[in-house]
């Protein structure tokens, strides 16, 4: 059913058009929409149209920039999305990768990006530990395997070394914590290394790793 | 009123657009701006903010062509910091009910005013119907609203002039 206000408006058109009888309330708005239709039209000066034409057609060339773009803006958001959904994804499936897997340059690259966004001396210091900590379980797997991985255990002493250098910055509330957990962690690497039942050509390589971890585990702060 | 705009407007085209459409848009500007001037600039800042502007979905040239003058009417107002005079919130029933009498070509002043503190879409309504001559399609289709609804708009912006002449005949009596 109509509504009243929807009434009035189509009968005030059918007045408008003259299709009815103006009269009463309607009547008087015809007449003020035939008042309207009387009115003096304000004219243009066509020397003003002529000027915004020429204006119009000597405006530099319209550069839409790209953020003012909205199909480019929803491109780079959708690709954006993509790499950071693929890129999480790669990330978090690449953590229990291991040396000669696919993803394991993903997990190395993640842990180079982690160290680079942190900056403090003793969060670096921690995350070499982690790190070397990481590369030790690494290059046991792959001795279970009967791989031996020389650029994982050179990996592991090289952050081992990176940690003692930089522990030696950190201020003495936390210098001797650092200290304490590189002691700890060479000293496992040291007795987990010295359980390996190695191959003879290997067994250099990881004889020196093992004094090198059991040097470090006895570093002190340096005051 | 043919004329629909795409994304990209280009130079040549926005030119075309101002020979077509100039004098409705300065029209749509001069009833409620004072000064013939500023309504001039006014009007060609319409075509070149819409050559610079860019628009996703293709409308009515003019109906799109209306809202930046609309846009560009409230900043000149805003800028110089004075109020349009503008009655569209007005309850009906504060304005006197005396029957409204001079549509006579002497009073066309007062129509003219009333007209111009008129706004927004009512306003539109009532130049595109009753100055520019377009039939209810044609401004339904500008302003994109449906016949009904069109209608009913201009039946409120007549109804709303009509309390506005009143309020004018009553102050005056």
């Amino acid at each position: 059913m109509q509504n009243p206000e929807q009434h009035l408006a189509d009968e005030l058109e059918r007045r408008i058009n003259g299709t009815q009888n103006s009269e009463h309330e309607l009547g008087e708005l015809a007449g003020i929409a035939q008042g309207l239709k009387n009115l003096p039209r304000p004219e243009a000066n066509a020397h003003a149209k002529e000027n915004c034409t020429k204006q119009l057609l000597e405006h530099s060339p319209n550069v839409v920039r790209w953020y003012k773009n909205k199909q480019i803006l929803a491109w780079a958001a959708a690709i954006f999305l993509m790499f950071t959904i693929a890129g999480g994804g790669a990330v978090s499936a690449s953590r229990d990768s291991m040396p000669g897997e696919v993803l394991y340059p993903v997990k190395r690259l993640y842990e180079d990006a982690q160290m680079i966004l942190t900056v403090s001396p003793s969060g670096k210091a921690e995350r070499y530990l982690i790190i070397s900590e990481r590369r030790l379980k690494e290059f046991m797997a792959s001795m279970n395997l009967g791989v031996i991985q020389p650029e994982v255990l050179s990996s592991m002493l090289e952050a081992n070394r990176r940690a003692i250098s930089l522990a030696g910055d950190i201020p003495d509330s936390k210098r001797e914590l650092i200290f304490a957990e590189i002691s700890s962690l060479c000293s496992l690497q040291g007795t987990t290394l010295s359980q390996c039942c190695l191959m003879p050509e290997d067994t250099a390589l990881v004889r020196a790793a093992i004094a090198e971890c059991l040097s470090c585990q006895n570093c002190v702060p340096v005051h | 009123m043919n004329g629909h705009w795409s994304q990209s407007l280009d130079q040549a085209k926005a030119a075309e657009y101002c020979q077509l459409y100039y004098e409705a848009v300065y029209r749509y500007i001069a009833y409620r701006i004072p000064s013939k001037e500023d309504s001039e600039d006014l009007a060609s800042d319409v075509f070149l903010r819409a050559l610079k502007s860019n628009c996703d979905t293709p409308v009515s040239a003019l109906g799109w062509l209306y809202k930046i003058a609309e846009n560009l009417i409230i900043d000149f107002y805003r800028k110089r910091g004075t109020r349009q005079r503008i009655i569209q919130d007005r309850d009906e029933d504060e304005l006197p009910d005396a029957p409204v009498t001079h549509f006579d070509p002497d009073l066309k002043m007062d129509l003219t005013a009333a007209l111009g503190s008129l706004s927004g879409e009512h306003y539109q309504v009532v130049i595109m119907r009753f100055i520019e001559g377009y039939s209810i399609e044609e401004v339904a289709a500008a302003i994109g609203k449906s016949e009904g609804a069109t209608k009913a708009l201009q039946f409120r912006a007549l109804t709303k002039l009509r309390g506005i002449l009143r309020e004018e005949q009553h102050a005056k009596s």
